[in-house]
């Protein structure tokens, strides 16, 4: 029978954890993922700007990380649209405009478009969120880039219950629980965009929605909706980690959520176990190999700073990898750097699954 | 969970724990983890009244504490807090009989079928809701002598079996399988008949008698624990209990704080065992086909182990059995809180999210190891609900059960 054995266990669910668990998996690995909580992703929507991606070494593995990155997305039902080559402009809350290249689809709805008119809608109740300040904003901010300014201020009532205060964590699970309350929202969204093409709102359509039910919601509100991230959490970067982690488990991934990592089991050169901080004794998984994607674990796990080889295996001051299948899923690539950023942490998640399927034999779980 | 002082400055209010809890989902007025854990502890340690009625709709699912980045234990916090919550005394009697259903067993099994008779009668549970505020709108498990016994055969290998309330009182039958299921294995099991595990207790604001009832398990364990025998609950609210609840409530021993701490390395899931016994070639495979479709819901509290999903490992095992995990979050029932008058829309609404899964899943059975989980989910669904072992062992005999 089977047990605790895995060919590959990734520790971190951030999004290098999670894309390293999917390839992983595509390439029939049995794979573990263990985290503390939610990674990443509660705190930002993963939007990437070009430059991002410019900083970043390694151009082919770059485009098939986030090729891979993107399927992955729209097989989970949480598409993660966008062009390298074709830069927009994506509004914040705080009313600039930041250039974009790829993010979640209704993340990329906002961007700045020429000459249509944009409503923004604010929801009566929820604070942090001003459509005329942002209105007026991104107006100067349009002014600025020579394009036309397209924006109006609009404030939305909800008649139902929200809460005291309504937050946008509320307002996304009224949204994935409540027929009724979409349908409202729906309703007051579809008579206040009359005449306007697209609306853009704080970020609060679910925190489980998929693109179908999104898309559906889209038609009956009658336009085409952009989601601004509110303050952390970030409602379409939680709704990213959490349809990414549905998708996974339904592929067989086995999630251990909750509990640190508190050893790795390392002897002559090779990585036997990880060892989960779980209440009573530590629970231990039998790893086929290993990969940290969590920076903050890799430093407590492996006592210091991290400098990796070619392989992305860490290394000791001898500059001999501290274990044959122990890879690092969360530095890019050069020695001692840190993936900083979304399009970074892809390519690290993707490159340390990518080369512990390369060594199937040696790595495989007996 | 990180069982330090500094906890408090974890908490980054990153209102994570919120978005997972389900009943910020479902209630407007219920302020969440984030408010009623971190935020008023802060008051509450500078002695501060913060007293809420808030803090008895916390479920105890854990979930709060599983998705924080940070490692806060939010729930704790809640817990602690709500023991000092006082009640308007009709309340307060229901939470009582509720805190000990050990008692409520003894005294329901000395002629139970008298007592079924009572509690499925309309007028009693009318008067019930009137005079103690438990629901009339759901039904109490069907008691039944304790007749669970110690494994009477000698095998070589032999652990404890701690069977908890639901076991000994309501489904002693299914006490039996697990012995049944044990001996298949070459294991013996030895009954712990000390009663309750205190998480009904700690549910209901009663923390002192939470730590009896620990101490005395313990008093009755730890010869046997320090000659290396593990315990094996099948109920994941006991096994959650002996694996963390003990050593906090019993702290300030340090003699019953080492034996806790033994206690909890020493416990294991029933599948978390037999899956560890896979490990070391020792579990019988021979296992004969089930054509069925089966979903499998995770208790909150067997998640809170941190063990992943032993039962769907060993259910996955069994040929022709096709399992999908619900994988819909809390079902809303946590023990007593379901029964409560006050409470019950709220259980309903969070178990909705199972309720409208498996509608979708149509299986042709649920599997769940936690006894109430098995009652929301019959209640809410009428779809046939069993304990994944039941499954198991059917497939064992090879013959429906």
């Amino acid at each position: 029978m089977e047990s605790n054995r895995f060919d590959l266990v990734v520790i971190g669910a951030g999004i290098a954890g999670l894309t390293a668990a999917a390839l992983a998996t595509a390439e029939s690995r049995k794979v573990a993922l263990v985290s503390i909580g939610v990674g990443s992703l509660a705190q930002e929507s993963c939007t990437m700007g070009p430059r991002q991606l410019e900083a970043l070494p390694a151009e082919d593995d770059l485009d098939r990380a986030i090729g891979f990155f993107q399927e992955m997305c729209a097989s989970a039902g949480c598409a993660f649209d966008g062009d390298r080559a074709q830069v927009c402009q994506l509004p914040t809350l705080m009313g600039s405009l930041q250039p974009a290249v790829l993010a979640s689809r209704t993340v990329l709805n906002s961007a700045l478009r020429a000459e249509q008119p944009t409503l923004i809608a604010g929801i009566g109740g929820l604070s942090g969120f001003d459509a005329q300040f942002l209105a007026e904003q991104l107006n100067r901010a349009a002014h600025t880039l020579d394009a036309t300014p397209v924006f109006s201020a609009t404030r939305i009532a909800l008649p139902i219950a929200l809460g005291i205060p309504v937050t946008a964590v509320r307002m996304a699970q009224a949204f994935d629980r409540d027929a009724a309350f979409r349908e409202l929202f729906a309703a007051s969204l579809h008579s206040a965009a009359k005449g306007f093409a697209r609306v853009l709102l704080p970020g609060v359509l679910g925190l489980y929605s998929t693109d179908a039910q999104l898309a559906e919601f889209e038609r009956m509100a009658g336009c085409q909706l952009g989601e601004l991230p509110t303050l952390p959490p970030s409602i379409p970067g939680l709704r990213l980690y959490n349809r990414l982690i549905e998708h996974l488990r339904a592929q067989g991934i086995e999630f251990f959520a909750g509990y640190p990592v508190n050893q790795l089991e390392i002897a002559d050169g090779v990585c036997t176990s990880v060892s989960i901080a779980s209440p009573g004794r530590s629970h231990r998984l039998r790893a086929g190999a290993v990969i940290l994607a969590s920076s903050v674990g890799c430093r407590a796990l492996l006592k210091g700073e991290l400098d990796v080889d070619q392989y992305q295996r860490p290394i000791n001051a001898q500059h001999v990898p501290v274990a044959h299948n122990l890879f690092a899923g969360c530095t890019d690539g050069k020695p001692g750097a840190h993936a900083r950023t979304p399009a970074g942490r892809i390519l690290a998640g993707y490159c340390a699954a990518a080369n512990v399927c390369a060594r199937k034999e040696e790595y495989a779980a007996r | 969970m990180r069982p330090d002082s500094f906890e408090l400055d974890n908490c980054l209010k990153c209102s994570v724990c919120n978005a997972a809890c389900p009943v910020y989902a479902v209630h407007p007025g219920y302020p969440g983890p984030k408010h009623l854990g971190p935020e008023l502890e802060r008051l509450r340690l500078e002695g501060i009244a913060t007293d809420t009625q808030w803090l008895e709709y916390c479920l105890g699912c854990h979930r709060c504490d599983l998705a924080c980045p940070h490692q806060v234990g939010v729930s704790e916090m809640i817990a602690r807090a709500k023991a000092h919550h006082p009640k308007p005394f009709t309340r307060a009697l229901r939470d009582w009989w509720f805190a000990r259903p050990g008692l409520l067993g003894k005294l329901t099994t000395i002629v139970p079928f008298v007592s079924n008779f009572f509690l499925r009668l309309k007028p009693v549970r009318w008067i019930m809701s009137k005079s103690m505020h438990i629901t009339p709108k759901r039904r109490f498990p069907a008691y039944t002598r304790p007749t669970l016994r110690s494994s009477t055969n000698n095998r070589a290998e032999r652990v404890l079996f701690f069977p908890g309330c639901f076991l000994t009182y309501n489904r002693p039958d299914l006490g039996r399988k697990v012995l049944e299921l044990l001996e298949r294995n070459g294991v013996a099991a030895e009954l712990v008949s000390t009663g309750c595990c205190g998480v009904p207790a700690q549910a209901n604001g009663e923390e002192s008698l939470a730590r009896d009832q620990a101490a005395r398990h313990l008093a009755a364990m730890d010869e046997k624990l320090q000659s290396g025998m593990s315990v094996l609950t099948a109920c994941a609210s006991c096994g959650y209990q002996l694996k963390s609840g003990f050593g906090g409530l019993l702290a300030e021993d340090a003699k019953l704080a080492s034996a806790a701490q033994r206690l909890a390395a020493q416990s294991y899931d029933l599948a978390e065992f037999l899956l560890e016994r896979a490990d070391k070639g020792k579990l019988d495979s021979a296992v004969h086909p089930i054509g069925r479709r089966v979903a499998y819901h995770a208790p909150c509290h067997s998640n809170a182990q941190g063990i992943g999903h032993p039962w769907m490992q060993l259910l996955r095992q069994i040929p022709g059995l096709k399992v999908e995990e619900v994988d819909a979050g809390c079902c809303g029932m946590s023990g007593t809180y379901g029964f409560k008058q006050e409470k019950y829309d709220v259980s309903m609404r969070v178990g909705q999210g199972i309720i409208d899964r498996l509608h979708i899943l149509q299986p042709e059975q649920v599997a769940t190891e936690c006894a109430t989980c098995q009652m929301q989910i019959e209640h809410g669904t009428g779809l046939p609900t069993v304990h994944p072992l039941e499954i198991l062992l059917e497939a064992y005999n090879g013959e429906a059960i």
